[in-house]
């Protein structure tokens, strides 16, 4: 993990491997030591990467090959004036589909996989959404609820 | 979610299944859809042949959904333990009785 602090390198090897150990004193000192928005921007990017190699997993395929690294300064969009309330890390009031927005771009993508990934907020709103074919709303939501039981995420 | 989806389907659940896999869920290819998160997150069970079952029992538009979903999930859960969003009091006033059959409380330990 070239250029990545230790405590920082903690947070995203615990985050892909063992969600369930990542807590507040390991988020915040990745955040004390390398800044809020760099935080985020791990998290951001381990996280979306569990949804690519999950979702490869439940198919059976391979697992894609990470890109090559862009050299280069970062883009520096950070939104101004947030704070962490309750949270770990500064966000946007409202629920989890705007935890990210620290980093629109980073927040923009986590939101992006929604809709193909599980359902669009409209989709959401109905507790007898169905794919025909695929799953039902009750169906999905076994799935979720199984992978969250595993992850010990209460949320 | 589970609760308002199935009554919305009407079906007659029991939410402790998903913890304890020997019940009885109540929603049709739950036993299929729980041995495949199971297999494909190492817990138990060939992954293979998980995906066979959910293929044979709900078709192979169902596999495609539930990776979507399980990969889905895989990053919500993590965004929300990173970022430890909490979970509303009334929430958990509301679902108290699935949080004790579940046995959720000790996963509160962190928010």
């Amino acid at each position: 993990m070239v250029g990545m602090g230790q405590t920082l390198g903690e947070l995203a090897d615990s985050l892909y491997h063992r969600p369930k150990d990542v807590d507040e004193t390991l988020v915040r000192a990745a955040a004390d030591a390398e800044g809020d928005p760099t935080a985020v921007e791990v998290i951001a990017i381990v996280s979306i990467l569990s949804a690519i190699d999950g979702t490869h997993r439940g198919l059976g395929a391979d697992l894609e090959p990470l890109p090559e690294p862009i050299v280069g300064p970062p883009t520096g969009v950070i939104t101004e004036g947030l704070k962490r309330r309750r949270l770990h890390v500064p966000a946007p009031p409202g629920p989890i589909p705007f935890t990210l927005d620290l980093l629109p771009d980073e927040g923009a993508a986590f939101q992006a996989l929604f809709g193909p990934q599980y359902m669009t907020g409209w989709e959401m709103a109905l507790d007898t959404f169905f794919r025909e074919p695929g799953l039902n709303r009750a169906q999905i939501e076994v799935v979720s609820s199984r992978t969250s039981f595993h992850n010990e995420c209460f949320y | 979610m589970l609760r308002a989806s199935a009554i919305a389907f009407e079906y007659q659940i029991d939410t402790g299944a998903i913890a304890d896999p020997s019940i009885d869920l109540g929603v049709p290819g739950s036993t299929a859809l729980i041995g495949f998160v199971d297999a494909v997150m190492g817990v138990s069970g060939d992954p293979e042949a998980a995906r066979r079952t959910v293929i044979d029992e709900l078709g192979p538009e169902a596999l495609v959904d539930a990776a979507s979903v399980f990969g889905n999930f895989e990053m919500m859960n993590r965004v929300a333990e990173a970022t430890g969003i909490p979970v509303a009091g009334a929430a958990l006033e509301r679902e108290s009785i699935t949080v004790e059959s579940l046995g959720l409380h000790r996963f509160l330990k962190r928010s």
